[in-house]
C-alpha cells in the first residue's frame, strides 16, 4: 500500500499542515506542499479546462473556499465527483488522465508549487493523497 | 382575467370542432391508452402515468431483463449519459440516441433496431451546445400516415415516415424545416451558417397538437456567458402536413405586443434565451399548448435587462391554432436565480371541494408546485406577491416582490440558515459554519452577490441550487385517477458569486463564476440530509401525503472517516430520482448519482415493495407499455464506464 501523503494547499495564507490521511493505517505522513504535479501537467489541465469547463465555470470558482471545503478529503473523492458529473453535457467523456490534469491545474490555481512528477492517475495512489490545510 | 376566460372558452369550442372528438367539459383520458406511450411524458398531458397493472405488488420482485438496446454506437464516440425516453406507437418504439441525435425505431418485443435516420454532418451540428440532449421524438397521424417528428442538434425540424424512417417529402424541403429561418435578423458566419452572436438549438421534442407541430428550443448554459446578447427562444407552430410556418409567439414581446413594457430601455433588442427547453404539454380538447420558459440572458445578473422581463421564467398557455396567448403566469419576476421551469407541466383534472378543476401543475427548481386553473391561469390556491431581499450588485434592480405559493407547501427546503448546515459531529459543524461564513444566507430569492464585495463577502447561497429542487431528469408524475402528484426532488445549494464580465472576456457587465460552489467539510455535503426525496402531494387538498428518501445512504457518506461511529439516518442520494406511475405502483430509478436500482413503491404509503438491480444507474424518465400481452418498463441507463443503453424489464414468460 502506498504511503499516505498530505497534500497541503496554501489557501488564504493558511500555509501547510500535515496530518494522517483519513484512510491511513499508521501515523507516517509525508510533507508535500509542493511537487505533486508538474508545470507541464498543469498546462495540459488548463487546456482541458478551457475546452471542457470554461463554458460554465470561471477558474475563480475553484480557489479559496471551494478548495477549503475539500480539505481533508482524498483527491480521489474529488476526481470521482468531477469525472462522473462533468462536463455536464457529456459526463465521463474525458480520459481519466485529462480529468487528473484538470485537478493539477486547480492545484496550481490555489498556489501549490509544481515539481518534477505528475499527479498520478492511479486510484489507489489518489486515495492516499489528501487535500489538507493548516487547522 | 375575465377576458382570458372568455378567450379560453372560445378556444375550447374551436378545439372540439378541430378534432371532432373530446369535449373539454368531459373527463380527460386516464394516462396512456391502448398500452401505448405516445409522448415523452406518456400522453399530451405529460402525466407520466400508464393505467397498466400486469406488474403489481405481488410479482414486481420477479422483473427480469427482456432486452437491452445499445445506444453507444449512434455517434462519433460512446456516451456515458443517456437522456432519452422512447415513445411507443402501434408495434414500435421510437427514440433518439447519441451526439447526432439519431432517430431510431425499435421492436418492442426484442429490442431489434428496425430503422435509423440521422442528419448529414453540418457545421450547425458541430456548433450545437446541446448535442445529446434530445429526449424523445413526437408522433402524429397525418392523413393516415404515421409521422415521427424530431428536432436535430443543429436546429432543424424533421418529419419521418414512421414505417420506414424516410423523410416525408411533402413536409418542408424534402422532410426538413430549417428552424433558423424566421427567428429574426441575426448575423451568421457566411460559410457555415452558424450564428455569429448567439446560439439556439433544442433539447426536447416538439409536440403535435391538432395538426400543429409546436417547437421549443434551448440555448447554451447561461452561468458564465461571453455575451449579454443572445437569440430569444420564440415559439413556433408549423403545419404538421406541410411544414409551413403557422405562427410565431415572441417570448420577448416586440413593440406593440403585450408585455413589451416589461423590458426597459432597449433591452428587448438584445436579450435572449427564455427558452422552452423542457418538453411541452397540451390540452388538445381546449386547443391549448403549455410552454414552460427559462431565465433571460444571463442567468444570475439582470442589470442589463431592467424590468419584469415577460415571458421569462413563466408558464404560457397558447391557442395552438393561432399562437395567441390565452394566459401566462410568471413564476419569477426578473429572474436572477436560474429558476428555469424545468419540466413539462402536468395537465390533470382533480376534484377540489366537490368541483372538478382542470389544472395545469408546474413543478420547479425552487421547490414549489404551482397549481393553476388551466383555462384561466388563475391559482387554484392563493399565490401571494411578497417582498423579497434586494440586490446590492451595481446596476442590478431586482424585482421588489415575488410570487409565493401558499399551497401545496414547498416540497424542498427554500433558503438557508446556519441551522441547515451539517452537524454529524461538532467538528464537522464547526467547519461547516466556517466554510459558509463568507456567503450571504437568507430566504428564497436572496439575490446573487459579488465575489469581491465591499463588505468582504464572496457571494450568496441559492437554495435550492441550480439543479433544483425538481428538474428534468427526475421530474414528476401525476396519477389522474387519484389526483396525487409525485415529485422527485434534490436537496442542494449553489453559491453564486458575480465577477465583472469584462475581466472574463464577456460583454456582460457581470457574470457568475459558475453554478456549483463550495462543498461541505472534507468533501461531504454542506447541508443536512435528506439529499434526495420523492414526495407525494394530494392535489385534491394540497396536502403532502408522504416523503421517502431517494435510495439508501450513499456509500461515500457511510464510509467517510469523518462520520465513523456516527449513527446516520437514511439520507438518500443527492440525485434526481426518475419517476413513473402505473395503476398499481410508483417506480423510481435513483438517477445518475444514485445506485443502480429501480425501486417499486406502494403509491399510497411510499413503502418500498421491491428493488431490481440494473446494469447501471438510471439517467432520465422511464416509460412503460403493453405489447402482445406483456408489460415492459424501459429505462435509459449509463454511468462511469458503462455506455448508454436502454434496458427493458418484464415479468418472466
Amino acid at each position: 500500500m502506498p504511503r499516505p501523503i498530505a497534500l497541503a494547499l496554501a489557501v488564504f495564507g493558511l500555509g501547510v499542515a500535515f496530518a494522517p490521511p483519513a484512510t491511513a493505517q499508521g501515523g507516517d505522513t509525508t510533507a508535500a506542499d509542493s511537487g505533486l504535479y508538474s508545470e507541464q501537467q498543469a498546462r495540459r489541465g488548463q487546456t482541458q479546462f478551457t475546452r471542457a469547463c470554461i463554458r460554465c465555470h470561471a477558474p475563480d470558482a475553484f480557489t479559496g473556499t471551494f478548495i477549503e471545503s475539500w480539505s481533508g478529503a482524498p483527491v480521489s473523492m474529488l476526481l470521482d465527483l468531477v469525472s462522473s458529473t462533468m462536463p455536464e453535457d457529456r459526463p465521463g467523456s474525458l480520459e481519466r488522465r485529462q480529468y487528473v490534469d484538470i485537478l493539477a491545474y486547480i492545484l496550481e490555481l490555489n498556489g501549490l508549487t509544481p515539481g518534477q512528477r505528475e499527479l498520478p492517475v492511479d486510484q489507489g495512489q489518489l486515495e492516499h493523497i489528501l487535500i489538507k490545510r493548516r487547522p | 382575467m375575465a377576458h382570458s376566460a372568455w378567450r379560453a372558452t372560445v378556444v375550447a369550442m374551436l378545439g372540439v370542432l378541430a378534432i371532432g372528438g373530446r369535449d373539454p367539459q368531459q373527463e380527460q383520458p386516464i394516462g396512456t391508452e391502448n398500452g401505448e406511450w405516445r409522448y415523452w411524458g406518456a400522453d399530451e398531458r405529460s402525466t407520466r402515468y400508464a393505467p397498466l397493472d400486469q406488474i403489481d405488488a405481488s410479482n414486481v420482485a420477479g422483473l427480469e431483463v427482456a432486452w437491452r438496446w445499445k445506444a453507444a454506437n449512434y455517434g462519433p464516440e460512446p456516451d456515458f449519459i443517456y437522456r432519452a425516453t422512447p415513445i411507443k406507437v402501434g408495434n414500435r418504439l421510437y427514440t433518439v440516441a447519441g451526439q447526432r441525435r439519431t432517430v431510431v425505431a425499435i421492436d418492442p418485443t426484442t429490442g431489434e433496431t428496425l430503422w435509423m435516420w440521422r442528419m448529414r454532418d453540418n457545421p450547425r451540428w458541430e456548433a450545437s451546445t446541446r448535442k445529446n440532449y434530445g429526449k424523445a421524438v413526437a408522433y402524429a397521424d397525418v392523413g393516415g400516415r404515421g409521422v415521427i417528428y424530431a428536432i436535430t442538434p443543429g436546429y432543424y425540424l424533421v418529419a419521418l415516415d414512421a414505417e420506414t424512417g424516410v423523410p416525408v417529402p411533402s413536409f418542408g424541403l424534402n422532410g426538413i424545416v430549417d428552424l433558423h429561418l424566421g427567428l429574426g435578423t441575426y448575423a451568421v458566419h457566411p460559410d457555415s451558417g452558424v450564428l455569429a452572436d448567439g446560439d439556439i438549438t433544442a433539447s426536447s421534442p416538439p409536440i403535435v397538437v391538432n395538426g400543429v407541430v409546436v417547437v421549443g428550443n434551448s440555448h447554451d448554459r447561461g452561468y458564465y456567458p461571453t455575451k449579454k446578447e443572445n437569440v430569444p427562444g420564440h415559439i413556433r407552430g408549423y403545419d404538421a402536413k406541410t411544414g409551413m410556418l403557422r405562427w410565431t409567439f415572441h417570448v420577448v414581446p416586440q413593440p406593440g405586443e403585450f408585455g413589451h413594457e416589461t423590458w426597459e430601455g432597449d433591452s428587448w433588442t438584445y436579450t435572449g434565451n427564455i427558452s422552452a427547453w423542457a418538453p411541452l404539454s397540451a390540452d388538445a380538447a381546449r386547443g391549448l399548448v403549455f410552454i414552460p420558459t427559462d431565465t433571460p440572458t444571463n442567468d444570475y445578473y439582470g442589470g442589463e435587462r431592467p424590468g419584469q422581463n415577460l415571458y421569462g421564467t413563466s408558464l404560457i398557455a397558447l391557442d395552438v391554432a393561432t399562437g395567441r396567448r390565452a394566459w401566462h403566469f410568471q413564476m419569477v419576476h426578473h429572474d436572477v436565480w436560474n429558476f428555469d421551469n424545468p419540466d413539462a407541466p402536468k395537465v390533470v383534472d382533480v376534484m377540489v371541494e366537490g368541483r372538478r378543476v382542470p389544472m395545469v401543475v408546474q413543478t420547479t427548481k425552487q421547490g414549489w408546485a404551482y397549481v393553476l386553473h388551466r383555462e384561466t391561469g388563475q391559482p387554484v390556491w392563493p399565490i401571494e406577491e411578497r417582498p423579497v431581499p434586494q440586490s446590492d450588485v451595481p446596476g442590478e434592480r431586482t424585482w421588489p416582490t415575488q410570487p409565493h405559493v401558499t399551497r401545496p407547501a414547498a416540497f424542498e427546503q427554500q433558503g438557508i440558515t446556519e441551522d441547515d448546515l451539517i452537524d454529524f459531529t461538532p467538528a464537522l459543524r464547526a467547519q461547516a459554519l466556517e466554510l459558509a461564513r463568507p456567503y450571504h444566507m437568507g430566504p428564497l430569492f436572496t439575490p446573487p452577490s459579488l465575489l469581491a464585495a465591499p463588505d468582504g463577502t464572496k457571494g450568496a447561497f441559492v437554495v435550492p441550487g441550480a439543479n433544483g429542487g425538481s428538474n428534468i431528469p427526475g421530474g414528476s408524475s401525476v396519477d389522474p385517477e387519484t389526483g396525487i402528484l409525485y415529485v422527485a426532488t434534490e436537496h442542494g445549494h449553489s453559491v453564486i458569486s458575480l465577477v465583472p464580465g469584462p475581466e472574463h472576456e464577456s460583454t456582460a457587465r457581470y457574470v457568475s463564476t459558475g453554478p456549483g460552489g463550495i462543498r461541505g467539510p472534507m468533501g461531504l455535503e454542506l447541508l443536512k440530509p435528506p439529499y434526495g426525496s420523492i414526495v407525494a402531494i394530494d392535489l385534491k387538498t394540497g396536502d403532502h401525503l408522504w416523503r421517502i428518501p431517494n435510495g439508501d445512504t450513499p456509500e461515500s457518506l457511510r464510509n467517510h472517516p469523518a462520520v465513523r461511529g456516527v449513527d446516520l439516518p437514511v439520507t438518500g442520494k443527492r440525485s434526481h430520482a426518475n419517476v413513473l406511475t402505473t395503476r398499481t405502483l410508483l417506480f423510481y430509478g435513483e438517477g445518475r448519482r444514485g445506485d443502480p436500482w429501480v425501486h417499486a413503491v406502494d403509491k399510497a404509503t411510499g413503502r418500498e415493495i421491491a428493488r431490481i438491480a440494473l446494469p447501471a444507474t438510471t439517467n432520465t424518465a422511464p416509460m412503460t407499455y403493453m405489447h402482445d400481452g406483456r408489460q415492459y418498463i424501459v429505462l435509459a441507463i449509463a454511468g462511469p464506464g458503462v455506455e448508454a443503453e436502454l434496458v427493458a424489464l418484464a415479468l418472466p414468460r
